[in-house]
């Protein structure tokens, strides 16, 4: 996928709690239209840094959106559109009730019925919430968060409720919806998918920054030309380099 | 708001807590009665005796008093689950993103806490309502002005409920932190008569049941309602400083403390205002209007100096019967209660200055023992040498009410059954888990 001009560029961002660096100096960008896969093992600090990026933590370190740099929450709100992990939404509800509250705040047009149709929500907007299995209910969470669309969508571990089947057709609106205009970070756990969807890749570990780039950048740093995310993944966490 | 008014109100714990809480004020509304109507049937025979037969005492008061331990243990959680349940999915940061602000969000989900909150306030008024079509009697007005003060109260439990859940990070911690908040003022009330609150007795002035008071008896006191109004304010204040991002943990608790302190400070003003406005029926708690007039024309400063101890029943009658009226009729009449100052001595050892009430008003200074109303507003006349006006005034009727067979049999059911059944089937279905597509 070609991607456009540099949408989000972070800087040297770090969260500390008491003593302790959760993570630090993290740098990276996003451009429009490309996705940013975040990957790392269990505790590396993905969704402290996703929860940084979006203004949801205090941080160190600058987040700037097409070159301004992001001070108030009120400039990230306008910045950003957030799917937290394993967030639940509220079963009082009904699925229509979410989705126009999301539309009300949407810019009108085409792309919103090709995103509702693409993640099939019509067919749930009657259901209460609470009867949702887990894969509806996550449609319904990347639709309500992908319809305010936002210059940057941040996802964290957003496909993983997905079957394969599913994930593909999720995957094809996905894409159809960013266009040109949006960026979209992701955590994903499953490196597979990662693999198969990213256009760059941070790879991150205790916090901090292993490496950056697309799957050929990442290939040639581990020193494997045909290896796979997975194996590039442990060998730059391992340091150790590829077989040829 | 829609989405807000559905986490609110189709959760079962709201229609359940409004269930509880209608038994709490049916309970006590049936007592009321009954003794309301064992108090009449007496009083049917006397005039007199009629005439002290007043429904906002004797059913009114007690019934909200049901509704009050309601909002004090309930309220705070239904108050706090809006925002608390927010967090515990974690969905609030991204709710405030999606909205574009935390004070909005913090506004539309205290709206919808407080119309969580209302929901308590259906039972006593169905009760009244229905205890007028019983043959009973409640005046529209003074019993709007009871409402009032509850109102104020859910304000205050809300808002404080509200602040807890958004500086706290699950629902128990923030529903037990507001129950906490809204049960002090009942700590610092008990202070007079528990050894081991005692030294809650200096924060008197922080009691907010102590402000809530006047409106049980059909008063609108400015100054209390504005300081009600500010703790609430205040509270909203904090909760917005707790919710909000882009802070440290320092700043937070800068701007919390600012927002603290800003409401104390409206609240200390607020606290001296004494303009109070009569809203019974007949203005029973009024001295007669020639006299009121009077009193406000009366030239100079007029100060009461009252000699009893703090735990005499005298005192306390006439802090609430003649020394309330003359302060509503003249709002800058300055009381003092020179023994509070001093240490007790015991009743034998008490000296024969003991018992005065010493008025100075203009030139003059009178005293007496007594403490009828009559009596001090008299001496106000003399030592400020001004005629006595006229003392006439339309008589309160009283309204004896016996609520026996059929009535009663209609009220019990009302109260024990007929309403709880009715809030929890309405619960039941909005809050019903549909299992099958």
């Amino acid at each position: 996928m070609t991607a456009g001009r540099r949408a989000l560029d972070v800087q040297g961002l770090g969260v500390r709690v008491g003593r302790r660096w959760i993570v630090q100096d993290v740098s990276f960008e996003a451009r429009t239209g490309e996705l940013v896969a975040v990957i790392g093992p269990n505790g590396a600090g993905k969704t402290t840094l996703l929860e940084a990026i979006v203004g949801l933590r205090r941080a160190s370190g600058t987040v700037r959106l097409q070159e301004r740099p992001l001070a108030h929450f009120r400039d990230f709100a306008q910045a950003f559109a957030f799917l937290p992990d394993a967030g639940s939404l509220p079963p009082e509800t009904t699925v229509r009730t979410l989705v126009d509250q999301a539309c009300a705040g949407a810019p009108r047009g085409a792309r919103l019925a090709k995103l509702r149709e693409g993640l099939t929500i019509d067919a749930l907007l009657s259901l209460p919430i609470g009867i949702l299995s887990r894969g509806e209910h996550q449609r319904v969470a990347l639709f309500c968060t992908l319809a305010l669309a936002r210059p940057v969508a941040v996802l964290d571990e957003p496909f993983s409720a997905f079957d394969p089947l599913q994930l593909r057709k999720v995957l094809a609106a996905v894409r159809e919806d960013m266009g040109g205009d949006t960026s979209i970070v992701a955590s994903i756990h499953q490196i597979a998918d990662a693999q198969a969807i990213a256009d760059r890749i941070l790879i991150l570990a205790e916090g901090r920054m292993v490496a950056f780039g697309d799957l050929a950048s990442l290939r040639a740093r581990a020193g494997g030309a045909a290896a796979s995310l997975e194996d590039v993944f442990v060998s730059l966490l391992q340091e150790a380099p590829l077989a040829s | 708001m829609l989405r807000e008014l559905a986490i609110a109100l189709r959760a079962r714990i709201t229609w359940v807590a409004c269930a509880v809480s209608s038994l709490l004020v049916g309970h006590g509304f049936i007592l009321a009665v009954d003794l309301f109507s064992a108090s009449s049937r007496s009083a049917l025979t006397s005039k007199l005796q009629a005439r002290e037969m007043d429904p906002l005492a004797g059913v009114v008061r007690p019934t909200l008093g049901g509704l009050a331990l309601a909002l004090a243990l309930l309220g705070p959680l239904l108050a706090a689950r809006p925002v608390a349940i927010e967090k515990e999915r974690r969905t609030y940061g991204p709710l405030c993103l999606a909205v574009g602000s935390s004070v909005r969000v913090m506004a539309t989900k205290t709206a919808a806490a407080l119309l969580a909150c209302a929901l308590l306030f259906a039972a006593p008024v169905m009760l009244f309502i229905a205890y007028a079509f019983a043959g009973g009697h409640v005046d529209s007005l003074e019993t709007i002005v009871a409402l009032l003060g509850e109102t104020l109260r859910m304000f205050v439990v809300v808002g404080g409920s509200v602040a807890a859940a958004a500086w706290t990070a699950t629902f128990a911690q923030a529903a037990t932190l507001g129950i906490a908040l809204s049960l002090a003022s009942w700590a610092i009330d008990a202070a007079e008569g528990f050894a081991a609150l005692a030294w809650l007795g200096g924060a008197a002035a922080w009691s907010t049941d102590r402000k809530l008071l006047p409106f049980a008896k059909g008063l609108v006191p400015i100054g209390p309602l504005l300081w009600l109004s500010a703790m609430a304010i205040a509270y909203f204040a904090l909760a917005c400083v707790g919710g909000s991002f882009q802070r440290s943990a320092r700043s937070k608790a800068i701007a919390g403390a600012a927002a603290l302190l800003a409401g104390i400070a409206v609240m200390t003003g607020a606290g001296g205002i004494r303009r109070m406005y009569d809203w019974t029926e007949a203005r029973r708690a009024s001295l007669p209007q020639p006299v009121v007039a009077a009193l406000r024309a009366a030239p100079g400063r007029i100060e009461i100096e009252v000699f009893l101890d703090r735990d005499d029943s005298r005192r306390r009658q006439v802090e609430s019967d003649a020394l309330q009226k003359i302060i509503l009729a003249r709002p800058d009449v300055s009381v003092r209660m020179p023994l509070d100052r001093e240490e007790r001595p015991s009743e034998a050892a008490r000296s024969d200055d003991y018992g005065r009430i010493v008025v100075h008003a203009g030139h003059g200074v009178r005293e007496t023992r007594s403490t009828s109303r009559r009596e001090l507003v008299t001496l106000i006349f003399e030592a400020s040498g001004q005629p006595l006006p006229d003392w006439a005034q339309p008589a309160y009727p009283g309204y004896p009410a016996v609520v026996e067979g059929p009535s009663r049999t209609f009220l019990v059911l009302l109260a024990y059954l007929g309403i709880p059944v009715a809030i929890l089937v309405t619960g039941l279905q909005l809050s019903r888990r549909r299992t099958a597509r």
